[in-house]
Parts: C-alpha cells; structure tokens; sequence
C-alpha cells in the first residue's frame, strides 16, 4: 500500500473526463460541419501497479487518443459518386437547355416547317394572288430563321463548355493547391504522432469536392500525405502542388492537361467528363442531324424551285447565286472542272434542259445540254447554253453563271410540255423533208468514203441541187455513226439549201423552202448506197400549203424523264383518209401506243397517249414514205445534273446548313420571281403541286424520312436523352444520399448520443472529484494519527 | 444491428421529401396552369413523337377545312353564272319560237335580232365572269378573259383563249377537286353529228362511219363551186373561154370533121372553130371553150376543174381529180370541210350545216345572222333555218344545264368531304389532345393530393427535428 491512496488514478479519470467532455463538445459543435467525421475518446486501462508480487491493483484509465470514425472505403464510393451526380447534373441541365432550343413541342422549326408547306398549300388555291406568294416567301424566311436561330445556340452551347470548363479548371487549381497546404500542415502535425483529425476531414471532404469536378485518385503516403493523380499525371505530390490547364486543340476542341504535359487527359468522370464528352458527342451530333435536314430541306426545295416558272413568266436575264473558286489555282476563275468548283451542292452527271420561248408568239424551243462535272468546267456549261439560239451565257469575273435572252425572248427550265412541239415542222409542214425510217446511230462500214448523196431542192420547175459527201473521218466510229455527227456533216454541205435535223434521233434533211410548188429529193452519187444505209427514202417529197398544227396540253405525270417520238404508218390526210395511223414510241423505241388520225378522227381534237400527255393534230397530210417525225420531251426532272441548284439559279434558299440559310433575297424583293408555276399560265399550280408532293416525300437522304419527320425524330431522341437524363440524375442523387447516410451512420454526429456521452463523462468527472476529495480525507485522516 | 441514425440524416431526408414535393407540386401546377401534359420533349418523349405529325396534320385539315369552303364558294360562284346563263337560253329559245312563226316580217325579225345580239353580249359577258381577280371559265388562264368576240370577213365568232387545264385543290387528304369548268366544255360544248349539204352542185359530205367526222367547222357554211379552167387533160386545141360556166368535173367529148364540130357532155354540137363559144350538156349545163384547131374525129374525157371555197371565196382549193375527196379549209377560222366530189357536177353554193355543232355563241351568232337575214337568204329559207336552230339552242342549253350539274354536284359534294374532314379533324384533334393535355381532374386532384402530402411532409419534419434529449433533460 503506497501513500497517496490513488490519487494519480483519480487525477487521470479527470483528465479522460474531461478529455471525453470536450471531444463530445467538439462533436457537438461540428455536427453540421461538412464532411466532419465524429472523433471519440479512445479509454484504456492504464498500466496496473504490482503489490508484493502478489497481486495487481489498477491504476486508473489512459487516454490512448482521439480518433474519427471514418470508413475509408464508404468515403471512397462517396467521391466516386460524387463524379457521377456531378456529370448527371451536367447532362441534365445540357439537356434541358438543347429541349429548350428546340422550343417542342410547342412552338420552334415544326412550326415553321408546317408554316412553309401551308403558305404553299395556301398559294395552291389561287396562284396569282400576290399576298399568298410573298407568304410563301415569309415563311420560308421564317423557317430559315429558325434554322440559324438553332444553330447559333448550339454553336453558343459548344462554345461554352471551354468557358464552362475553364471555370472548373480554377475551382479545382484551388482545391489542388488547398489539398497541398492541408498535406504539409498534415506531416507537420502527425510528425510527433498525434492525428490531424481535423485536418483530414477538410482534406477528404476537398478531395470529394474534387471529386464532383473529374475523376482523381488519391494514394495515401506513411507521412499522412494523399496524393492526387489525373489520368496518371500528378495533381499534388505532398505539399507540392501541380495544376491543370484547358485549351482548345486545331479542331476547335476543348482539352485538359495536367502540369508540363502536352498530352491531353481522359476525364472520365465528373463535370469536366460530361462537359467534353457533349461538346465532342452530344452537341455536334445533334448539330450534324440538324445541318442535315436544312441542307437537305435547301437542297429539295431549290431542286424544284429553280426548275419552276416564276409568276413573272420566263427570265430575260439570270445570274447565279454563287460563283466558282479558283479550283486549279491558275488565277482563273471558270475553267477548272464542276467537281472542283467548290460549289455548296455537287453537279452530278445529267441534264439541263432549257427553253427559250418567244415572247410575242409563245412559241417555245427546247435544248437538251448535257452535264458532265468530270469533264466540264461551268465555262464548257456557258459556252453549250450559248449555243442556244437566242441566249447568251458567261462566267462573269466573279465565277458566276449568267444567262441572257435576246430582246423578245425568254428562258426558263420547266419541265412544261412544248405546246408545239413540231417547231421545223417536219411533221406534215410546209417544207418538204425526209427522215429516216429509224433511229440512229447508223451502220456507215459498207461505204467506201468518201461517199456522197444529192439534194434537189426547190420546185420541179426550178430545182436546186446540192451535192453532200460525207468523210470518214466525220465520224467517230462509221459503224455507229449518230445522227449528231451526220447533222453536222450535212449542214456543212448543204448551206443555205436545207437544213438537217435530228428529230428523236433520227435524221431529217428538210429544205428551206415551203409551200406545195417546193420538192425534196435525195438521190445516191454513182454507185454509193449511202441513202439506204440511212433508213432516207429517195422517193420526192412534195411542200404543202398548210402544215399539220400539233399541239399538245396536259402535265406530264411519268417517273422519268421521257422523249416520245411521233411516225405515222402510213401515208394520207387527217381526218379524211381510212385508218391513218401513227406511232408513238419512246425514247428507247418502244411502241407507247398507237393513235388513229385517219377517218372519224376530228382534226384539232385531243388524243390521250397516256402519262398526262394529250395531242392535238390539225387537217393536213402525213407522209410514212417521207419518214415525217416529231419529238416530245416529257421531262419529270429539267435538271437531272443540279447544276442550276449548285450555281444558285433563281434558287428558293440560299446556303447550305442551318447556320446560314436564307431566302433568296431576290425573292423577298420581288416574290413574283417565286416559282409557282410550271406552265405560263396565270393560273398554273404545278410547281405548288411538286413542293406539296415535296413534303410527303421520303428522301433517301434523310434516311428514307420525310423532312417533318426526320425532325420529329431529332425532337423525340432530345427529348428520351432529356428525359434519360432526368432520370439519371435522380438514380444517381438518390445513390449520393444513400451513400450520404450511410457515411452519417457511421462518421455523422448524433447529438443525443452526445449529450448522453456528455452526462456519463459528467457523472465519470464527479466521480473521480469525489474519489480524490475522499482520498484526500483519508490522506488527512492518517496524517492526523501521527499527531 | 440497427442503423445509427444521425440528426443531419434527419435533416437531409426531410430536406430531400420537401424538395422532393416541392418538384412535384411545381410540375403538376405547370401541368394545370397550361393545360398540358406535355410542356416539354422529356416529359413524354414517345407522346411527344406523336404530337408533331398530329399537330401537323390538324394544320393541314385546317388548310383542307379551308380549301373546302373555298371551293365551295368558287363552285356556287361558278353555278350561280351558269344559272343565269340557262335563263339566258330559255329567253333565246322563247325568241326562236316567235321568230319562226310565219307571220312575221323581215322587220320584226329584226327587232328580235337586236334582243339576241344583246343577249350574245350577256352570254360573253357571263363566260367572263370572276371571283376576285380570277377569271371562273378561262381553265388556269386567270389573268385574261376568256371570251372575246371577233368579227372578221369570216363574220361573227367567239373564240376561247383560256386553256383546259384546272385548278385543282386539296379538299380531303388525297382527294382533289377542280374549282371550276374550263369554259369551252360549256359554252362551245359540242356533240358532232353528221355534216348536211343541200345537194345543189352534185358535191356530197365525205365519211360515213361516223357521219361528218373529220370536219371542224361549226354552225351552217356555205361551200361555193366555181369552175376554174379546165385541166391540163383537156385537147390541147381547147382552152377555157370567158363567159358563163356552171359544168365541172369530167365531160365527155366528141370532134366530128366536116362539117367541124364539137359536142360537150352529150349536148348540141357546136360548128368550129368557135370563139368563146357556149356548150351545152345533155344534162343542161353550160361551159365556155374557145377551140381553135381541128382535130381528127376523135372522143374522149377532159375535166373542168373546180374550185371549192367555205369562206366566201377568199382561199379557194381547186379540184382536178374527183375521185378522192377534198379538205376545203377555212382562211378565217381554220376549220376544215371534207367534200366528197365524186359526183360534183355543177357549179352553185352548197348550203352546209354542220351537225350537233352549235355551241351556245355559234347559236346566238347563227340566230342573230339569221333573223337580220345578212347573207340575203330567201324568206322560207330564213323561216326554215330558223326552226331549226329550235333544236340547236336546246342542245347549247343541255350543254350549260350540264355545266350547272357539274358543278351543283361537285359543290354538293364538299359537304361530304367537308364532313369527313370535320370528323378527321375531331379525331385528330381528339388524339392530340389525349395526348398532350393534360385530365384537368386528375392533376387538379394529384395536386390537392400533393399539397396535402407536401404540408404533411414539413409538419413531419418540423416534429421530429424539434425533437431532442436536450429537451427532456431538464
């Protein structure tokens, strides 16, 4: 028994009391601190005291330490998810903004689409109204609009993730620099061996928060020290602290490294993640499909327009929108091929038909030019449009194509049927001709050239005749030789006597001269069989005093582009002679039908040849034996080759995507330029009938959509990731709480828990005082014995 | 073992179940305020898929709804015309009643005229009516009137310079309907019949199957035979002469020697030579030779030509071989006749009707001509074309009667269509509205529910964060 009676074990129960007061105060007062783990008093018995080797007696209780109550691996999952719910809300409210772009389903581009398509509808029902035609061109201005009024804000909403994103890069320089200082002062504290309790839960409740931003790893050092790693690079080594940057590469994309290195990192999770991946994925994606459906929508709808006939009738002069660039680099704009003209829309291989139509007379004539972008260049398509009687076309300085019409002409490239489609006449007209009995291309290998034929033209009175000879060398291939080749041979030859003609590809040698006194005849020179070869009779074909009037009406309803070609049987007068019959053939010769034009048919009445197609033929005769032929163009498309859409001619919108469609300002200054028609009646609705027919369409380009729904179809994709996003935020916040309570289970403070740990270290405090008083009464008490 | 719950538990959770309602309540208010369930693609992306193409269609059912009234009021518009055209006709025809009546004069006849030359005017007048700027009858040719009356040396016509092409509109989804009837259907509506002639020269209308066909002229014509020389088959000792002529086609001839002379078609010889010298067929008709030689006795055939004219001999088309038949084209208005002269004899005027084609101009014009007598036709003549055109201004009335059928039906027909559109757009609507709007009763409820849920949420919370042992530790 020692003196004292354990008034050291009364003094360290004190201690511990108070100790155990203090840390549930500071639980107390923390207990709303973020990330604050609860600490508690670790107690042990301390060392017991040896008496005579006999037995023990205790010697009071310990304070071993304070510690938190952390579970490392919860506090783990919980900056894991932390990086997911900072990503979900990324998307989320990304989403959002984009569905509030789109303005669906109650207002935006589904408006505008039914917009456009109604003021079409709308014009159908009287074409000539001029208020009607300028809403046509209102609403397509308003839909134009609302295209770039789209892609402004995407491209706004692209461009503000490197803003966006170079915040978070600060926040998290802050917290790395933070984490830094929180290390250093961490080895310095748990140098002597105590736990910088404190000072941990601020540095994992800074890790966390990084957490929220991108994906780090943190690798806890002996020293106490964590360091942080990006994507492999070092964040904070100890009390060192790196930092990230953020940059936009050559694309235009936005990346982050980590200290010196040029190498971008892979954020994987976090703000940062959602942020670079919408910018690379989600954005431009739904950019791409939108660009998509405007150049398409651009595309369709000038495809149709341009091949139009505006209110105003056919153009006296038209120039493009957009001029070529100097695709070879010769300083030179026009001469370098249409494939590399760097037009908007490609020219495809095809054909532009043109019309030039007399004004005073309606008479029309029409030229077929033929349009490889492979082998052209838009100088070769002037030059071919020039050609053309009555047009002059240039590439003007600017690389623009520029067409103009004589005075008392004009041009347009509607698809309309040629009213009159036998314009020389060599179907029963006035001047004599002879065509042949087939089409070519002609068999010319038995001839020895150069061979030649004559020409007798004028009257039996007073003939003329002209010898025409044809070379070898005037064809390609003699075994093949087309009726192109053999109309430029001849028309060499003969001058001012005739003139031969390819009619539905057939060779026609015509004379110059009319009325019934005027004969064609075509004889072989010596022993040549020229003639034969050529299907050409040599039989003398007789003028007339008046030509067999063929006229045509009706629209064209058949898929492709068509040339039907007229022959008659057989030879004898309209309406008067037994069973007159002609053929219609197509363009590959095939028999389309056959019409009676003989007795008990009324000359000028209309006879269906199907496909929308209806023929007149006035009183006249028709010659089989002369071969008498006509050609009509039945054109679905008048511009297979898009070259009128590429260089921008009389086109409805300009540009090419969303972010820069627009209405031909022409048309907005003049709607009449609108293109209405298809004919040149007031009243036509045709080109209306195509651009409502338009809006029914599946385009193959749009994935076989049509274009409302292909719009339809981005709106409800926006709206399964708006609403996928929504959902994905609640699953991943209703996880972080989980987590978050389960962490408050174990490292949170309960305050009733404290103030009952405060009243049993109270009691304990008490206790001891009154141990020690009685102790200490005791201590009195023997040192009184002495006395 | 149990969890250990802490008071931030407590917080956070009640936090969480405000918030939570609070959310909600907001939706459910936004869902109420605007009528809809669906503001926004996320809120329903699937009924969001269907609202647009149903929104859109409903547009286009407007746009139908509206092109059906519009068609309507064009088809009445165009009907209404027609009636007054029809009144028109049934006037023309009280007219011709009277006017066929024998016991009316010259003058008369022509105080009727003047009525019809007014009522040809109206007529036009009618075939140039409009809605709006847009002429009705002139096809797709709106801007210019269709109708205009020419008056040249072929006389009085009317001639159509609209197209036959429709406007036609969308009036139920696929079904279009035209807007109107190109006017040349009703006003020049024609049903060829056969071609008549009065038999004078010999000269017959060619076809038989069917009768006429192949002519295009209209109304009544008159073909003029004159005889034009004689043909290069005649001797060559004989040459046409200047004086009388009525004999065309082939005649025979026969020369007798000594004493010289020349007998024509079987009638007198005539002593020769003979310088315009009148011969006279066996049938009694006269031709005018002058022949200078004699020949040997000799006989055979030679042809005086003939000339045939259907405009008053502006264009004359000569006939040297008779055994085909002829097309005589008119210079004014390029119809055609087709003349069979296989049997052409004689010179004169053919009175031509044409069958079945009087259209209603071609009647008032032909009537008007007729009752002012200006080609200076007998009496009985006038009385007897005159009774006749009773049957022609009866069909020209059929025709516009169709006209007002026509269009009766068409515009009768929009209330079908105009009803099946009405119930497409109630469907329409109907679903769009289950679609996007929302049961106002079940969120009005849900929201009273909520707010119930909501109040009892933050009393729940009020009670148990004021909960503590500190309270009870007193």
């Amino acid at each position: 028994m020692t003196f004292g009676f354990g008034l050291g074990s009364g003094l360290r129960a004190l201690t511990a009391a108070r100790l155990g007061m203090q840390t549930a105060g500071n639980n107390v007062a923390n207990a709303n601190t973020a990330g604050y783990s609860r600490q508690r008093v670790d107690l042990a018995s301390a060392l017991p005291f040896g008496i005579s080797g006999n037995y023990q007696i205790g010697t009071g209780v310990d304070v071993r330490g304070i510690t938190r109550l952390v579970d490392e691996g919860l506090e783990r999952r919980l900056q894991l998810q932390m990086g997911l719910v900072g990503a979900a809300e990324v998307d989320q409210s990304r989403y959002a903004e984009l569905e509030s772009i789109l303005g669906e389903p109650d207002g935006g581009l589904s408006n505008q689409l039914q917009g456009l398509f109604g003021a079409v509808d709308k014009l159908r029902t009287d074409p000539a109204d001029r208020s009607l035609r300028g809403g046509v061109v209102q609403a397509g201005s308003a839909l134009s609009q609302g295209f770039r009024l789209i892609s402004q804000r995407f491209s706004q909403l692209g461009g503000s993730t490197f803003d966006e994103v170079r915040g978070l890069v600060r926040v998290v320089n802050q917290a790395a620099k933070s984490i830094a200082d929180l290390n250093g002062q961490i080895i310095s504290a748990e140098a002597t061996g105590a736990d910088a309790n404190d000072l941990r839960d601020t540095r994992a409740q800074q890790i966390k928060e990084l957490g929220k931003v991108l994906d780090v790893r943190g690798i806890e050092r002996a020293s106490g020290s964590v360091d942080l790693l990006v994507g492999g690079h070092l964040l904070v080594a100890g009390n060192r602290p790196s930092s990230i940057a953020v940059a936009k590469d050559a694309s235009g994309t936005t990346k982050v490294t980590v200290g010196k290195s040029t190498t971008p990192v892979n954020v994987r999770e976090g703000r940062i993640a959602a942020l670079l991946q919408q910018e690379s994925d989600a954005v431009p994606g739904l950019t791409s499909r939108v660009d998509e459906l405007a150049r398409n929508t651009i595309l369709e709808w000038n495809r149709l327009h341009t091949t139009g006939m505006p209110a105003s009738g056919p153009f006296r002069t038209l120039t493009g929108a957009y001029g070529v660039v100097d695709g070879d680099g010769d300083g030179e704009r026009g001469d370098e091929l249409l494939s590399q003209s760097g037009f908007q829309f490609d020219v495809q291989q095809g054909d532009l038909y043109v019309s030039v139509t007399n004004a005073g007379t309606g008479a029309m004539e029409r030229t077929r030019v033929r349009i490889d972008p492979r082998s052209m260049s838009l100088r070769d398509v002037a030059s071919a449009l020039n050609a053309v009687d009555h047009l002059t076309a240039s590439v003007d300085p600017t690389g623009r194509l520029r067409i103009d019409a004589d005075v008392g002409y004009g041009f347009d490239f509607s698809p309309r049927l040629d009213p009159n489609p036998d314009g020389a006449g060599t179907f029963g007209g006035t001047q004599p001709s002879i065509g042949s009995s087939s089409a070519g291309p002609y068999d010319l290998s038995g001839q020895t050239f150069p061979v030649s034929f004559t020409v007798q033209t004028g009257s039996a009175t007073a003939p003329t005749t002209t010898t025409v000879t044809l070379a070898a060398n005037d064809f390609a291939n003699p075994a093949a030789a087309t009726a192109d080749e053999l109309v430029a041979a001849i028309n060499a030859d003969l001058g001012s006597a005739g003139t031969a003609r390819s009619v539905g590809g057939r060779l026609v040698v015509q004379s110059a001269q009319g009325t019934a006194t005027s004969q064609l005849t075509l004889a072989n020179v010596g022993a040549g069989t020229a003639l034969s070869a050529l299907g050409l009779s040599t039989a003398t074909a007789a003028g007339r005093n008046t030509a067999v009037a063929v006229s045509v009406e009706g629209t064209y309803t058949g898929a492709g582009n068509e040339q039907y070609v007229f022959v008659p049987e057989s030879d004898g007068n309209v309406g008067q002679t037994q069973d007159l019959r002609v053929r219609v053939l197509d363009h590959a010769g095939n028999l389309v039908t056959t019409v009676n034009l003989g007795r008990g048919y009324e000359p000028g009445s209309l006879v269906d040849i199907g496909s929308g197609i209806k023929v007149s033929f006035g009183p006249g005769s028709l010659s089989a034996t002369n071969g008498n032929v006509f050609e009509l163009d039945a054109l679905a498309d008048s511009d297979t080759s898009d070259v009128l859409v590429a260089t921008g001619m009389n086109v409805f919108f300009l540009g090419s995507s969303a972010a820069d469609i627009a209405v031909n300002p022409d048309l907005l200054a003049n709607p009449d330029r609108l293109a209405a028609a298809i004919g040149t009646a007031d009243g036509d609705a045709g080109n209306l009938v195509r651009l409502t027919a338009l809006r029914s369409r599946d385009l193959g380009s749009l994935d076989t959509n049509t274009i409302e729904d292909f719009y339809t179809d981005i709106v409800g994709d926006i709206g399964f990731e708006a609403s996928a996003a929504n959902a994905a935020l609640g699953a991943q916040q209703q996880l972080l709480a989980q987590l978050q309570a389960d962490r408050d289970s174990i490292s949170g403070v309960n305050i009733d828990e404290e103030m009952v740990d405060m009243l049993s270290f109270q009691q304990s405090y008490d206790a001891a005082a009154r141990f020690i008083s009685v102790a200490q009464q005791m201590t009195d008490t023997l040192i009184n014995l002495g006395r | 073992m149990s969890m250990r719950i802490t008071q931030n538990m407590l917080y956070s959770q009640a936090l969480r179940d405000v918030q939570g309602g609070l959310g909600r309540y907001s939706r459910l208010q936004q869902e109420v305020a605007s009528g809809k369930r669906i503001n926004r693609p996320s809120d329903d992306p699937a009924g969001a898929l269907r609202i647009l193409p149903l929104r859109s269609d409903l547009e286009n059912l407007d746009q139908l709804s509206n092109n059906v009234a519009l068609a309507r009021e064009n088809l009445d518009t165009g009907a209404a015309s027609l009636e007054d055209a029809s009144a028109l006709m049934q006037r023309v025809r009280e007219l011709t009643t009277q006017a066929s009546n024998g016991t009316l004069t010259s003058i008369d006849r022509r105080a009727i005229g003047a009525e019809v030359e007014q009522l040809l005017g109206q007529l036009v007048g009618i075939g140039n009516s409009r809605r709006g700027d847009r002429y009705l009858f002139g096809g797709t040719e709106t801007g210019d009137a269709p109708f205009e009356i020419v008056t040249d040396g072929g006389g009085t016509r009317v001639v159509y310079r609209g197209n036959r092409e429709s406007l036609e509109i969308e009036v139920a989804p696929g079904v279009t309907t035209k807007l109107d009837v190109p006017g040349d259907q009703i006003f020049m509506h024609r049903q060829r019949g056969a071609t008549t002639f009065t038999a004078a020269t010999g000269s017959v209308a060619t076809g038989a199957q069917p009768l006429g066909f192949g002519d295009t002229g209209v109304g009544f014509g008159e073909l003029e035979v004159t005889f034009v020389g004689l043909h290069s088959d005649a001797p060559s000792t004989v040459t046409a002469g200047t004086g009388p002529n009525n004999a065309v086609g082939p005649l025979t001839y026969a020369f007798t020697s000594s004493p010289d002379t020349l007998s024509v078609g079987g009638g007198p010889a005539v002593g020769l030579p003979a310088t315009n010298g009148a011969f006279t067929t066996a049938d009694g008709r006269t031709i005018t030779l002058t022949v200078t030689g004699v020949p040997a006795t000799t006989s055979g055939t030679f042809t005086a030509r003939a000339g045939l004219s259907v405009d008053g001999g502006a264009t004359i088309t000569e006939v040297s071989d008779f055994t085909n038949p002829t097309q005589v084209t008119n210079s004014f208005d390029g119809t055609v006749l087709n003349v069979d002269v296989q049997n052409l004899t004689r010179t004169g005027a053919e009175h031509v009707k044409f069958g079945g084609t009087f259209d209603a101009f071609t009647t008032l014009v032909t009537l008007r001509d007729l009752l002012q007598n200006r080609d200076g036709l007998p009496d009985d003549t006038v009385r007897d074309r005159i009774a006749q055109m009773l049957t022609e201004v009866d069909t020209a009335h059929d025709a516009v009667l169709d006209g007002v059928r026509e269009l009766g039906f068409r515009s009768s027909s929009m209330d079908v269509l105009d009803s099946r559109v009405q119930g497409l757009r109630v469907s329409r609507a109907e679903s769009l509205s289950l679609v996007q709007d929302a049961d106002l009763a079940e969120s009005i409820l849900d929201l009273q529910r909520q707010d119930i849920f909501y109040q009892a949420a933050l009393q729940i919370s009020a009670r148990v964060m004021q909960t503590s042992l500190q309270g009870f530790l007193r």
